[in-house]
C-alpha cells in the first residue's frame, strides 16, 4: 500500500541550505572525509583530520551525503551564528513508506516462516520495505546468513514493489538485540557474516554486563561505519530491539552506542514487537504485551524503576514515558529515532506449524528449519503478529528506493503507529522569519521569531487489519529544553524539563485537518514531539501528573487486548535560536 | 548465628531459584519451616550474577555449616566474604526467596493478611495501584519480595486474575519458543 499523498503546501523552505556558502574549512574537512581516498593517499595532517572526524562520526558521511538528524550540538546552542554545517538532504517528503525491521524466519531457532511468508503477508499488509532479522549466533554466522540471502533475493523478485533488506538480529554485547542491517549489493553477507563472527555477543561468548563488552559493541557500530565509508556496502544502521525489556540497557550504553558513530546507531524500537503476547488467555497466550513480563535480573541497570520492565500502551517504556530516556537523549540535543515492528516468530492465530522432525539438532545441522506446513488448526498461544498487520514505522523519503528507506530513517522522518490508527501524520515547525523542518530535523531560527507547530493528520477512513476503522480521539504535544551540556552522569534517563503542554481533543474529526499550536517566541533551544491516541487507556505517567496527565497506561498481564489501546508517537523536531 | 554466602555463578533469576532448591534439599525439609532466611543478591564483580545469603540463626556454626554446603554443593562457593553478605545484613537490597511466612502466604490471600501472616512490611502496587487492607492477593505458589531500606516489601502488579507478584515465577526467556 502506498501513502503517497503530494503536498500542494509549499515546501520550499526545506532547500533553504542551498545557498550556504562553504569555508575553506569545509573544502578540507571534505577532502578528509572523503572516502575515495584512503588513508595512505593522505598527508599526515590529513590522516589525523579523517581519524578526528571518525570520532566525531563525520567521515564518508560529507561525501557519501550520509549526514543524518543533526538534532543540536553544543556549538548550535551556543547560538552565536548559524556556523553549521547543514544537516543532510532535506528534500520534500514525496513518500512515506510503511515498514517492519524486525522480522524472523525459519533461519531463527524461535521462528518458523520462509522469507516468502513473511515478506508476501507484509507487502498484502500494506508494508513498503521490510528487514529480515534472523537472530546473530554460531549456528546463523555459519550457515543462516547466507542461506538466508537466496529466499530474500528471490522475494525481491516476486514482490517487486517491496524493498526487502537483509539484516541479522544484533545480540548487543552486554545488552539487548537489536537489527543490524544494510543496503543490498555485492558484499551484503559479507559484511553481515563478519560482522556477526566478530561482533555478536552470543558468537563470541559477550553478553556479560563487562565494560569490555561494552566496548565491543562500540566496536561493532564502529565496524559497520568503516565499511560504508570503504564502500564495501552503500549504507548500513543499527537500531536497538524491545531496549527497556530486561532493564539491560543502561543509559550509558545507549549513548555509547550512538556516540560510536550516529551515522548507523539511529535509534531504537518505541514500541516492541509481539504485541498479541497479552491477549487473554483461551483467545491469546495470555502472557505480557510484547512479552515484556519480566523482573531485574544480575545484568539489569539498577537505576531502571520497577515500571520500566512493562510496556505502557504497547510502547517501550524508554519511548512511552515523557521526560524518560528518550526525551532524555532529545534534550541533550542527540538525534535518536524510533521504530515500531512486528518481531514476527509465530504468529497468533496461525495455521501452519513446523514439519515434523524440525528439531534443534536438525536446526543446528541444517542453518534452519524445514518449510512450514499446514497445521490444521489455529494456535491462539503465539504472541506476534504479521509484518504490516498492527505495527508500522512510516519512513518519509524522496523517492522508493532501499536507498532512500535508510536516508530517511537515519534523517529521522519517522512515526509510528499501531492498529493503523491514523491515515497520515505531517509534523511542521514553521517560524515566523520563513524557516520550516519536518519530522528529525532542527529548524534554526532567529532569536525572538515566533514559532508554530503545524500538525497535518488525514484520519483513517478505511479499516484496519481487524476490520474497524479506528478512532484517533486526542493528540498530545510534548516539549523539552534542549541543553547539549546537561548530562553530566551518563547513566541520567530523565529530562527534567519535558513534559505534555498540549492536549487535543480530536474526536470525531474525519478527512485531513491541521491542528495548529503557538509555542511562543524562540529564545533557548528546544524540541517539540506528537503523539496521538484512541484513549480508551490511559493514566498519569511514570514521572507524575504534571508531567503527563493522561499517558499510555502501563499494560496488564495477561488482559491486554492490543487493538483497543492504540497510539501514534512522532520524531522530534527541534528549533534552535540563532542571531 | 550463621549467615553465609553461597555463590553457584546463578546468571538469572531461574538459576537463583534452583540453587536456592539445592540448598532447602541440603539444609533439610524436616526442619521447622520458617528456620532459614534465604536471600538472592546481585554481585557485580568480576561477572554479573546472583549469590545467595543464607542466615540460619538457629543453625550449626558457620564452620559446620560451611563444610557441610562445600562438601553437598561442590559446584558452589561458600563464603563469610562476599558484598552480598553486608547488602543482605543491611536490608537494603535483595530479593528473599526463604523467609519467615512464605508458606503461609503463598496461596489466596489478602493485603493485610500478607503483613501479618510473613515478614513481609508492605504490599506496594505497580505504577500507581492503590491498596485497600481487603484486596485479595494470589500468591499460589510463589512470592519473592525484596529489601528496601531495611523494609521487606512485596511489589504487586494487575493480571487478568486481579493482582499478582510483580516478580513472576516464570520469566520469559528470550529467543527461546515462547
Amino acid at each position: 500500500m502506498s501513502h503517497e499523498h503530494p503536498h500542494s503546501h509549499s515546501h520550499g523552505h526545506d532547500h533553504s541550505h542551498a545557498g550556504h556558502t562553504h569555508s575553506h574549512e569545509v573544502d578540507e574537512i571534505t577532502l578528509a572525509a572523503s572516502s575515495d581516498a584512503s588513508d595512505s593517499d593522505l598527508r599526515p595532517a590529513e590522516v589525523t583530520r579523517r581519524n578526528l572526524l571518525r570520532a566525531a562520526g563525520i567521515a564518508g558521511a560529507v561525501t557519501a551525503g550520509m549526514a543524518g538528524m543533526t538534532g543540536v550540538t553544543p556549538a548550535m546552542a551556543e547560538a552565536a551564528t548559524v556556523a553549521t554545517t547543514k544537516g543532510g538532504n532535506r528534500a520534500t517528503i514525496r513518500h512515506w513508506l510503511a515498514g517492519d525491521h524486525h522480522i524472523h524466519t525459519q533461519h531463527s531457532s524461535d521462528a518458523m516462516y520462509r522469507v516468502i511468508d513473511q515478506a508476501q503477508h507484509g507487502a498484502a499488509y500494506g508494508l513498503d520495505w521490510l528487514v529480515i532479522t534472523d537472530h546473530g549466533g554460531a549456528t546463523h554466522a555459519k550457515l543462516g546468513v547466507d542461506l538466508v540471502n537466496p529466499d530474500i533475493v528471490a522475494a525481491r523478485k516476486v514482490l517487486k514493489d517491496t524493498l526487502i533488506f537483509q539484516g541479522l538480529e544484533w545480540n548487543i554485547p552486554a545488552a539487548e538485540h537489536g537489527t543490524v542491517f544494510v543496503a543490498p549489493g555485492a558484499h551484503e553477507v559479507a559484511v553481515l557474516k563478519q560482522f556477526e563472527n566478530d561482533y555478536d555477543g552470543s558468537v563470541k561468548g559477550a553478553s556479560g554486563n563487562t565494560p569490555q563488552n561494552e566496548a565491543l559493541a562500540v566496536a561493532g557500530i564502529q565496524w559497520l561505519g568503516k565499511q560504508v565509508d570503504k564502500r564495501r556496502v552503500a549504507d548500513a544502521l543499527f537500531l536497538a530491539n524491545h531496549p527497556a525489556r530486561n532493564g539491560i540497557d543502561s543509559p550509558h550504553e545507549v549513548r555509547a552506542w550512538r556516540d560510536a558513530d550516529p551515522r548507523i546507531a539511529v535509534g531504537w524500537e518505541g514500541a516492541p514487537g509481539h504485541q498479541a503476547a497479552g491477549l487473554p488467555a483461551g483467545y491469546g497466550p495470555g502472557s505480557a504485551r510484547g512479552y515484556y513480563g519480566n523482573g531485574p535480573g544480575p545484568n539489569s541497570f539498577p537505576g531502571y524503576p520497577a515500571e520500566s520492565y512493562r510496556s505502557w500502551g504497547g510502547f517501550d517504556w524508554f519511548t512511552s514515558t515523557v521526560g524518560g530516556l528518550w526525551d532524555s537523549l532529545l534534550a541533550e540535543g542527540k538525534p535518536w529515532s524510533i521504530s515500531a515492528n512486528s518481531d514476527s516468530h509465530v504468529n497468533w492465530g496461525t495455521t501452519s506449524r513446523r514439519p515434523d522432525g524440525s528439531d534443534s539438532a536438525s536446526f543446528n545441522a541444517n542453518g534452519r528449519y524445514g518449510d512450514p506446513v499446514y497445521a490444521g488448526s489455529l494456535n491462539t498461544t503465539a504472541g506476534d503478529f504479521w509484518p504490516g498487520y498492527y505495527s508500522r514505522t512510516h519512513v518519509g523519503t524522496t523517492e522508493r528506493s532501499y536507498g532512500a528507506v535508510m536516508k530517511g530513517l537515519r534523517i529521522g522522518r519517522v512515526w509510528v503507529d499501531h492498529g493503523a490508527l491514523v491515515k497520515s501524520v505531517d509534523v511542521r515547525v514553521v517560524s515566523s522569519d520563513g524557516g520550516s523542518e519536518s519530522l528529525g530535523g532542527t529548524l534554526k531560527a532567529k532569536r525572538g521569531s515566533r514559532i508554530s507547530l503545524v500538525v497535518t493528520i488525514a484520519a483513517q477512513d478505511v479499516p484496519n487489519w481487524s476490520q474497524f476503522i479506528p478512532s484517533l480521539n486526542r493528540v498530545d504535544v510534548i516539549r523539552g529544553a534542549v541543553d547539549p551540556t546537561y548530562v553530566t552522569d551518563r547513566d541520567t534517563w530523565k529530562a527534567p524539563d519535558t513534559k505534555v503542554i498540549e492536549q487535543t481533543d480530536t474526536s470525531g474529526r474525519t478527512g485531513t485537518f491541521q491542528l495548529r499550536y503557538d509555542l511562543g517566541r524562540v529564545e533557548e533551544a528546544f524540541y517539540v514531539r506528537v503523539r496521538g491516541t484512541d484513549a480508551n487507556r490511559s493514566q498519569p505517567g511514570y514521572l507524575g501528573a504534571s508531567v503527563d496527565p493522561a499517558g499510555p497506561a502501563i499494560d496488564v498481564v495477561g488482559d491486554a487486548d492490543p487493538w483497543v489501546d492504540l497510539w501514534f508517537y512522532t520524531n522530534p523536531v527541534w528549533v534552535v535560536p540563532t542571531r | 548465628m550463621s549467615t553465609l554466602a553461597v555463590d553457584a555463578d546463578a546468571r538469572d533469576l531461574a538459576a537463583a531459584e534452583h540453587l536456592v532448591h539445592r540448598l532447602d534439599e541440603v539444609l533439610g525439609a524436616d526442619g521447622p519451616e520458617d528456620a532459614y532466611v534465604i536471600s538472592t543478591h546481585v554481585v557485580q564483580e568480576p561477572t554479573a550474577r546472583l549469590v545467595a545469603v543464607l542466615d540460619w540463626p538457629g543453625g550449626p556454626a558457620v564452620e559446620e555449616l560451611t563444610a557441610l554446603l562445600a562438601d553437598r554443593l561442590p559446584d558452589a562457593y561458600v563464603t563469610l566474604d562476599s558484598p552480598a553478605i553486608a547488602e543482605a545484613t543491611a536490608r537494603t537490597a535483595g530479593r528473599l526467596a526463604r523467609y519467615p511466612g512464605r508458606t503461609r502466604i503463598e496461596t489466596v490471600t489478602t493485603v493485610a493478611a500478607v503483613a501479618t501472616d510473613s515478614v513481609v512490611d508492605a504490599v506496594e502496587g505497580l505504577a500507581g495501584i492503590t491498596l485497600a487492607p481487603d484486596d485479595a492477593l494470589d500468591l499460589t505458589g510463589f512470592a519473592r519480595p525484596v529489601w528496601r531500606e531495611g523494609r521487606c516489601v512485596l511489589l504487586v502488579q494487575r493480571a487478568a486474575g486481579g493482582l499478582v507478584p510483580f516478580e513472576m515465577r516464570h520469566q520469559i526467556p528470550c529467543c527461546s519458543d515462547h
